[in-house]
C-alpha cells in the first residue's frame, strides 16, 4: 500500500471527520452519565460499556463511507484499472482503522476531564481493555465498510445505526438470562459491563475473558475485511469462515458467568508505603492519596505524640469496604479508612479530622446499635452514644469543638453532638493525667472493639 | 512533450493491429448492441461516429474490459480478451474516459488523478511528474489543487482526460471527451488529441462530426452494432459531395461535407440493409 494515497484517503475519506464527531459523542456521553470517575478503571471500563452507542456510529460510518464508489459513480472506471479490488480497498480500511484509533484514544484522553485523579493508580489490566475497544471500533467500521459497499444506498448509514444499537442495547436482555447472572457468552458484545458486586477499582477482566474476546472481535475485523476486499459473490462467502472459526473457539473458552471474568486486580491491593518519614502506606488503588495525606499525618502523629503517648509511628490508609481486623490491634500504627469513591477532594483538615478520629482507630462496627430501646428498656450499644464519644475525642485531640463522624453521612448529628460536647467539657474539667488515662482507656476499648460504653469510659462512670 | 519511454514501448510490436474486432458480438443488457463487428486499428486518432443506440458506447466499453464480448474476438495489443485471461498487464496500457465520468468530489484534481494512477499500477517514483504532465497537457495546471467539485462541467471532463492519459496508455478510450466543452476548450481538445494520435491508438466516441473531421486521421461509422465506414475524414467529405448532388437531399448550406457524408453513408447502409 502507498503512504501518499493512504493520506490522500486520510484527508479526503469521512474517516477523520467521523472520528472526531464520534469522539466528541463519547467524551459527551461520558461526562454526563456519570459522576466524575474515582478510578481509571472505573473510566476504562465505562468506555466499553458506552461501546453500545459509539459502536453503531462508527458502523454507520464505515457503511457511509463504503456507498462512496457508488455514489460518486465511479465503479465504471475503477473497475477498468488493473489494480485488484483488494489492493483498492486497502488503503481506505487503513485510513478508518487509524481513525478508529484515534477515535477511541481521544474519547478516553477527553473523559479524562472527568476523571477525579488523574495521577491515580492506572492498572495494567486497563490496557487490554482500551486495546479491545479499539478492537471493537475498528471491526465496526470495517464491517460497515463492506455492508455500504455491498448494499450502496444512502439509506444503509443510518438503518444500520439503528439496527446496530437496537441489536447491542435489546438482545443481550432477551438472549441472557439476567437471573443467574450474564453467561459468559455475553462477552461476544463489544459493550463491556463492569463488575455488578465489589469495586471496579480494584478488579480486572480475566486474562482468559480478554483473550475470547480479542479473538472474536478480531474474526469480526477480518470477516468485514474479506467481505470489503472480495470481489466476487463466492469470495464473499468466505467472510462466514473467521467469524464461524472465532465463534467456535471463543464461545466454548468464555467463562461461565460473566461475574466469573472478573477477578481481583492483585496489583491493586498490594500495600505501597512512603520512602521518607512519616512512614504511609495504603494499598495501590489508593496511592493518588499518600502526597495528600503527608503533611495531615504528620501532624496526626505529632499530636498523637505529644497528647496520648505512646503514640502511633506510622500510618496505614485502608479502603472503607475491606478493613483487617489485625491492623487496628497495632499500637504502632494510626489505621484511618477512606471511600475509594468518596467524590469530595478532602482538604489537609478534613484529612487531619480522618486520622484522628476514634484517636486513630477505625470505628467498631459491633458499636453502632440502634438508638432504640431493645425489649429490656435498655438500649444495646446505641450508636448515639459511640459516636458522640469517639467525636469528642477527636474534638479533645484537636482542642476543638466536636465535629459529626467522618464516613458516616446522612445521620441526624444533632443529639449526638450535644452528648459530645457535654463528655468533652466533664473531660477537660479533669486532671490532664485523668484525662490522658480516660482517652487511653478508650483506645484500647476500641482497638479490642471491646464490648463496652465508650460514652461511660470517658466520663469515668464505667 | 518530451517523456521517458520504456524499453518494452520501443521494441518491435508482435501484433499486427492495437484493436482488432472480428465478428465482435457484445451484449448491452439485453439487446446485442454490437452484432458482428469487424474492425481494425492502429496508432492514430479513430472518430468514432453513429447514431444514438448504434452501440458506440457498447463498443468503447467491451474494448476498456467492462464488458466481455458475447462472441467474435476481440483482440488488444496482440491479446484475446474473450476468455479469463488475466486482464491486469492489459488494463496497465489502457486509458478510459466514461460516457459517465464519476469522480471523487472532495479529492483535488492533482489527488484524483494520482489515485487513477495508483489504480494502474503506475511505479510511485513516476507518478508525480506523471500526474503533473497529465494536468498540463489538459489544461488545468491552475487548478490542479482545487477540489474536484469546485470545477466546472468542461473542467471536470478535461480532468477526466487527464486521468485517461496519466498512465501513457497504448490504448486511450474517450468516449464523448467533448462534451461540455466551450469552443475554445475543444480546439485545444483536438491538438491534443493529434499529439497523442502520434503514438497512441484514440479512440474517440463523439455525436460532433466536425470534431472528427477537424482532429481524426481515421473516421470509423457504425450503425444497429456494424462498422458501416471507415476511412480517412476526406472520404466521409467526398461521400457527403456525391450524396449532396446526386440525391437532392434538404441539406442547408452551413452543413458541412463531412456531416453530409455521415447521413448520406447512413442512408446507404440502411436501404441495403431493407432490400
Amino acid at each position: 500500500m502507498r503512504f501518499r494515497i493512504l493520506r490522500i484517503e486520510l484527508r479526503r475519506s469521512v474517516a477523520l471527520s467521523a472520528a472526531v464527531l464520534i469522539a466528541a459523542i463519547g467524551v459527551f456521553v461520558l461526562f454526563t452519565s456519570n459522576p466524575p470517575y474515582y478510578s481509571w478503571m472505573q473510566l476504562v471500563v465505562t468506555q466499553r460499556d458506552i461501546l453500545q452507542l459509539t459502536w453503531p456510529l462508527a458502523l454507520a460510518a464505515g457503511a457511509w463511507q463504503g456507498i462512496r464508489e457508488r455514489r460518486s459513480r465511479i465503479e465504471e472506471l475503477v473497475g477498468t484499472t488493473p489494480r485488484p479490488r483488494w489492493q483498492r480497498v486497502l488503503p481506505i480500511a487503513t485510513a478508518m482503522a487509524i481513525a478508529a484509533l484515534v477515535t477511541y484514544l481521544a474519547t478516553l484522553a477527553g473523559a479524562t476531564g472527568h476523571l477525579r485523579r488523574i495521577d491515580g493508580y492506572f492498572p495494567a489490566g486497563a490496557l487490554p481493555l482500551i486495546a479491545l475497544g479499539v478492537l471493537a471500533l475498528v471491526a465496526a467500521a470495517w464491517l460497515g465498510l463492506a455492508i455500504g459497499a455491498l448494499l450502496p444506498s444512502p439509506l444503509t448509514a443510518p438503518m444500520l445505526f439503528v439496527a446496530g444499537f437496537l441489536a447491542l442495547a435489546l438482545l443481550p436482555p432477551i438472549v441472557f438470562n439476567d437471573e443467574r447472572g450474564r453467561p459468559g457468552a455475553s462477552l461476544l458484545f463489544p459493550a463491556l459491563q463492569g463488575p455488578h458486586d465489589g469495586d471496579v477499582a480494584i478488579q480486572t477482566l480475566s486474562t482468559r475473558a480478554n483473550l475470547t474476546q480479542a479473538l472474536w472481535l478480531a474474526a469480526v475485523a477480518v470477516a468485514g475485511l474479506v467481505l470489503l476486499a472480495a470481489a466476487r459473490r463466492r469470495t464473499r462467502i468466505a467472510a462466514v469462515v473467521p467469524v464461524v472459526l472465532g465463534a467456535l473457539i471463543a464461545v466454548p473458552a468464555m467463562p461461565d458467568r460473566i461475574a466469573d471474568a472478573w477477578v481481583e486486580d492483585r496489583r491493586a491491593t498490594q500495600v505501597v508505603c512512603t520512602q521518607d518519614e512519616p512512614r504511609i502506606c495504603t494499598e495501590k488503588a489508593l496511592s493518588h492519596v499518600l502526597d495528600d495525606m503527608r503533611e495531615p499525618a504528620r501532624r496526626a502523629l505529632a499530636i498523637l505524640a505529644a497528647k496520648l503517648p505512646p503514640a502511633p509511628t506510622r500510618v496505614l490508609v485502608e479502603r472503607a469496604d475491606k478493613q483487617h481486623a489485625a491492623d487496628r490491634r497495632s499500637p504502632d500504627t494510626l489505621v484511618v479508612v477512606i471511600g475509594i469513591d468518596d467524590l469530595t477532594l478532602p482538604t489537609a483538615d478534613a484529612l487531619l479530622g480522618s486520622l484522628l478520629d476514634g484517636a486513630g482507630v477505625p470505628w467498631c462496627e459491633n458499636m453502632l446499635g440502634s438508638d432504640e430501646p431493645g425489649p429490656g428498656g435498655k438500649a444495646a450499644n446505641p450508636a448515639s452514644r459511640y459516636l458522640a464519644a469517639r467525636s469528642a475525642v477527636t474534638a479533645w485531640l484537636l482542642d476543638r469543638d466536636p465535629q459529626p463522624v467522618p464516613g458516616l453521612e446522612g445521620r441526624d448529628w444533632e443529639r449526638d453532638m450535644a452528648l459530645a460536647r457535654e463528655t468533652l467539657k466533664a473531660l477537660r474539667a479533669l486532671p490532664a493525667d485523668e484525662q490522658r488515662a480516660r482517652v487511653s482507656a478508650f483506645r484500647d476499648a476500641e482497638r479490642t472493639c471491646a464490648d463496652v460504653d465508650r460514652l461511660e469510659l470517658l466520663s469515668g462512670a464505667g | 512533450m518530451v517523456r521517458a519511454v520504456s524499453t518494452a514501448e520501443t521494441a518491435a510490436t508482435a501484433y499486427a493491429w492495437t484493436i482488432h474486432a472480428d465478428g465482435l458480438r457484445v451484449r448491452a443488457g439485453r439487446r446485442m448492441a454490437v452484432d458482428g463487428l469487424d474492425l481494425a486499428m492502429d496508432t492514430g486518432v479513430h472518430g468514432l461516429l453513429g447514431p444514438n443506440g448504434a452501440g458506440k458506447t457498447t463498443l468503447v466499453r467491451s474494448i476498456a474490459t467492462v464488458l466481455r464480448p458475447a462472441g467474435g474476438t476481440l483482440t488488444l495489443l496482440g491479446e484475446k480478451v474473450n476468455g479469463r485471461l488475466d486482464l491486469r498487464g492489459l488494463r496497465r496500457q489502457v486509458g478510459y474516459l466514461p460516457q459517465e465520468f464519476g469522480y471523487y468530489r472532495r479529492f483535488t484534481v492533482r489527488e484524483f488523478v494520482e489515485y487513477i494512477a495508483w489504480l494502474k499500477d503506475m511505479p510511485a517514483a513516476e507518478t508525480p511528474g506523471a500526474v503533473q504532465r497529465a494536468i498540463d497537457r489538459v489544461g488545468l495546471t491552475d487548478r490542479a489543487d482545487d477540489r474536484m467539485k469546485t470545477l466546472s462541467g468542461g473542467m471536470v471532463r478535461r480532468a477526466g482526460i487527464a486521468q485517461a492519459i496519466v498512465n501513457d496508455p497504448r490504448i486511450l478510450l474517450l468516449d464523448e471527451p467533448t462534451a461540455g466543452l466551450d469552443p475554445d476548450q475543444r480546439l485545444q481538445l483536438r491538438a491534443l488529441l493529434r499529439e497523442l494520435g502520434t503514438d497512441t491508438c484514440v479512440l474517440v466516441s463523439t455525436h460532433l462530426v466536425e470534431d472528427v473531421a477537424a482532429a481524426c486521421t481515421d473516421v470509423l461509422l457504425i450503425d444497429a452494432g456494424r462498422l458501416v465506414f471507415q476511412g480517412v475524414p476526406a472520404d466521409l467529405a467526398a461521400a457527403g459531395d456525391s450524396a449532396g448532388t446526386s440525391a437532392g437531399t434538404s441539406a442547408g448550406t452551413s452543413d458541412s461535407a463531412a456531416e453530409r457524408g455521415y447521413s448520406a453513408i447512413l442512408r446507404r447502409h440502411r436501404r441495403e440493409r431493407e432490400s
